[in-house]
């Protein structure tokens, strides 16, 4: 009787998959085979696309825009995933210390920057580093340290980096959430022995918490270094890749070839190849984020 | 029995949901396809909500043809144009009008209706209807491809108390020496002379300009327009370092950001006065000029040589060969070119393309005597040209090299131009 009930729950849990199952295959499996066809084809997206072999794949490794478009997003990518990362853990450390009413309050306010649409931000932080009238310049000139304000986008040591700061102020809400919640989880009597045991609030952290919550920190730094690899609004919205291709990202380089210039199978080998060392880097963030996962 | 009739519903409503998602709308007609109310289906890709005009254009449009078609009017994404059209004709589901800018219209000349036989039906009344000028940019290889709903160029909008001031008087026009002594009292006078955004396509308008009003002086715009005048050339080299010397003087706002400050806050520097001239497209110049405080007047491009010219382009509506409803869309354009819907625009402080409207604002006649000395055809932009033009021309010239750095990358894309015509 059990096995043949097990066999009934099995099959109907299986109906209830192909749904979603035969959504992903169209949305995600299908585009994603099609783009690798298409990175062997000459395709301007109107007329027929023509076999083209390896050649785009030549052709990307000739081109010194798309290596650079690759490590701009490279550190793009790992700048905001390690701040985003370094700084929700920070903000949900102090937030699991709030216990009294103010805390919701805490949360809700750290968080909103989650909930702002990308190019909100991405116009609020144009309008902060505007060399003229903006935030950082202003305050800079009001406290008489002239010498320090810089024009935050144009310049070649601080584009990428404002780019970064910004795309860190949006991430790091979600990145405290999942990690205070994972906090929640400790049972308090680990709290006690370690507090018994002499240890601080930063010992805590440290030695108690940041062990146990490991499986949701790599959680935080898979989703986000995934999302900041294929960013593109938040760039083009601040600087639309420039000035000139000072910070061109692939996805802004991809998108341009396909639907500007009309080289879709070029583009498509440009996708592929970001493809590789988006894997790459995740299965090093994996690697380095190592761990066992506890129950309690 | 009650687990198994509760498993067979569950089964026939996950794959009922999937035949639902999978499957096409019910609802949903194909462009051309005649409903059941006996109308026809048309989706027009022309809504400018960005002009005050633009809505109002699109409800009288529907008002006039609502009988006999089913309007789906589109929001015009200016930013991704090229992009929206070569998508929807890919895709074989295209709207059938779609809005283009005129200097796009070689990308497509082969996936889009030739509507010059329209044009030339009833001897040529509809062709009447249009300056000669604004069809000619319509037009590749003698074909007339897409049909302008208006002409528009860039203007320089100018606070006229700032010229009080500073002294200055408006010409009706001007060259690069003596703009450049009218920037430096101004200057004097405590304003940041001159502004152009970035996100407006400021390269390309400054050397699209001066470029093409450097060809006319020297009498080489044939060559220029056919691709075959070098960019290594004193045209060039002239162009270039007019356009230098403005941003070396710190003539452009905010100054050390010239090259990356955006519309909004250029605009924002303007209406607060901080800035004397601002470039922006004469369509919108009526808004700018309604915004603010102070009095403004429409201002001459500066030219390279004494007579004046500018880049012109016009706003068109093609309809791709692979559109549902062609005489449909036939149609749609006629209406929305015609002198009453023409007329809203003309109203809203805009310069419409029918010659049959008449313009009673004293600053929109300023703009519209003007737009006489525009030239519809300048360098063949390809998509790699008008690239490097709108978005890193600036950068090299102002930052990365300089006019040599300049001359060069655009020599490259005349000579990949000329290999790919042979």
């Amino acid at each position: 009787m059990n096995a043949r009930h097990r066999k009934k729950t099995k099959i109907l849990g299986v109906i209830f998959l192909i749904p979603i199952t035969l959504f992903l295959i169209y949305s995600v499996v299908v585009p994603f085979i099609w783009n690798i066809v298409l990175s062997f084809q000459e395709w301007d997206g109107m007329g027929e696309a023509k076999f083209a072999g390896i050649a785009n794949y030549i052709e990307t490794l000739k081109d010194p825009l798309v290596l650079k478009s690759i490590l701009n997003s490279v550190i793009l990518a790992l700048g905001s995933t390690i701040g985003a990362v370094a700084v929700g853990l920070l903000l949900a450390t102090l937030l699991f210390r709030i216990t009294d009413r103010s805390a919701p309050a805490f949360r809700l306010i750290l968080f909103s920057p989650s909930m702002l649409p990308i190019a909100v931000v991405g116009l609020m932080f144009t309008f902060i580093y505007n060399p003229e009238m903006g935030l950082i310049n202003s305050f800079l000139r009001a406290i008489g340290l002239d010498s320090l304000t810089h024009v935050w986008l144009q310049e070649k040591e601080t584009a990428m980096v404002c780019i970064i700061i910004a795309a860190v102020w949006k991430a790091s809400g979600t990145v405290m959430l999942l990690c205070f919640a994972a906090m929640q989880t400790i049972p308090a009597s680990l709290y006690e022995s370690c507090k018994l045991d002499g240890g601080g609030y930063v010992k805590q952290m440290t030695q108690l918490v940041f062990p146990l919550i490991k499986p949701m920190i790599l959680l935080s730094v898979m989703n986000t270094l995934g999302a900041q690899f294929k960013t593109y609004d938040i760039v083009y919205v601040m600087t639309q890749g420039g000035p000139g291709t000072l910070t061109y990202t692939t996805p802004i380089h991809m998108t341009k070839t396909a639907f500007t210039f009309g080289e879709f199978g070029y583009s498509a080998a440009m996708g592929v190849e970001f493809t590789v060392v988006v894997i790459f880097f995740i299965l090093i963030a994996r690697f380095l984020l190592r761990g066992e996962s506890y129950e309690f | 029995m009650k687990k198994r009739i509760a498993m067979a519903l569950a089964g026939l409503l996950v794959v009922g949901t999937a035949l639902a998602g999978c499957g096409n709308g019910s609802g949903s007609s194909d462009s051309g396809d005649t409903g059941e109310s006996g109308k026809s289906d048309i989706k027009f890709y022309g809504k400018v909500i960005e002009y005050t005009s633009g809505p109002l254009m699109c409800d009288a449009l529907e008002e006039q043809l609502g009988g006999k078609y089913n309007f789906e009017m589109l929001q015009v994404d200016w930013g991704n144009l090229d992009k929206v059209i070569r998508t929807g004709i890919a895709s074989n589901e295209p709207c059938d009008v779609y809005n283009v800018i005129s200097t796009s219209l070689s990308n497509f000349k082969d996936q889009v209706v030739d509507l010059t036989p329209y044009l030339d039906e009833n001897n040529g009344e509809w062709r009447k209807c249009f300056e000669p000028a604004a069809l000619e940019m319509c037009t590749v290889d003698g074909k007339v491809l897409a049909i302008p709903w208006e002409v528009n160029f860039q203007t320089i909008l100018g606070n006229k108390e700032a010229f009080d001031k500073a002294g200055v008087e408006i010409p009706e026009s001007w060259n690069y020496e003596t703009f450049m002594e009218a920037c430096k009292k101004l200057k004097d006078a405590g304003y940041y002379p001159f502004a152009t955004p970035m996100d407006l396509a400021q390269g390309a308008w400054l050397f699209g300009n001066g470029m093409l009003s450097a060809a006319v002086n020297a009498g080489t715009y044939e060559q220029y327009i056919t691709g075959e005048l070098p960019f290594t050339g004193q045209e060039t080299t002239d162009t270039l370092t007019a356009i230098k010397a403005l941003y070396d003087s710190d003539y452009v706002y905010p100054g050390e950001g010239a090259v990356i400050a955006k519309k909004d806050e250029i605009q924002a520097a303007f209406s607060q006065g901080k800035v004397a001239m601002i470039a922006n497209v004469a369509a919108g110049a009526k808004e700018v000029q309604s915004s603010t405080s102070f009095e403004t007047v429409s201002v001459p491009w500066p030219s390279v040589g004494d007579q004046p010219a500018y880049e012109g382009v016009s706003n068109a509506f093609l309809i791709p060969k692979n559109a549902k409803n062609i005489d449909g869309a036939i149609e749609a354009i006629k209406a929305f070119t015609s002198a009453d819907i023409q007329g809203i625009h003309a109203e809203a402080g805009y310069l419409p393309v029918n010659t049959e409207v008449e313009i009673t604002d004293p600053f929109v006649q300023g703009l519209v005597e003007q737009s006489k000395a525009t030239y519809g055809f300048s360098f063949p932009q390809t998509a790699e040209y008008r690239d490097y033009i709108v978005n890193n021309l600036m950068p090299d010239l102002i930052l990365n090299g300089g006019v040599e750095v300049v001359q060069e990358n655009l020599e490259t894309f005349r000579q990949d131009y000329l290999a790919s015509k042979e």
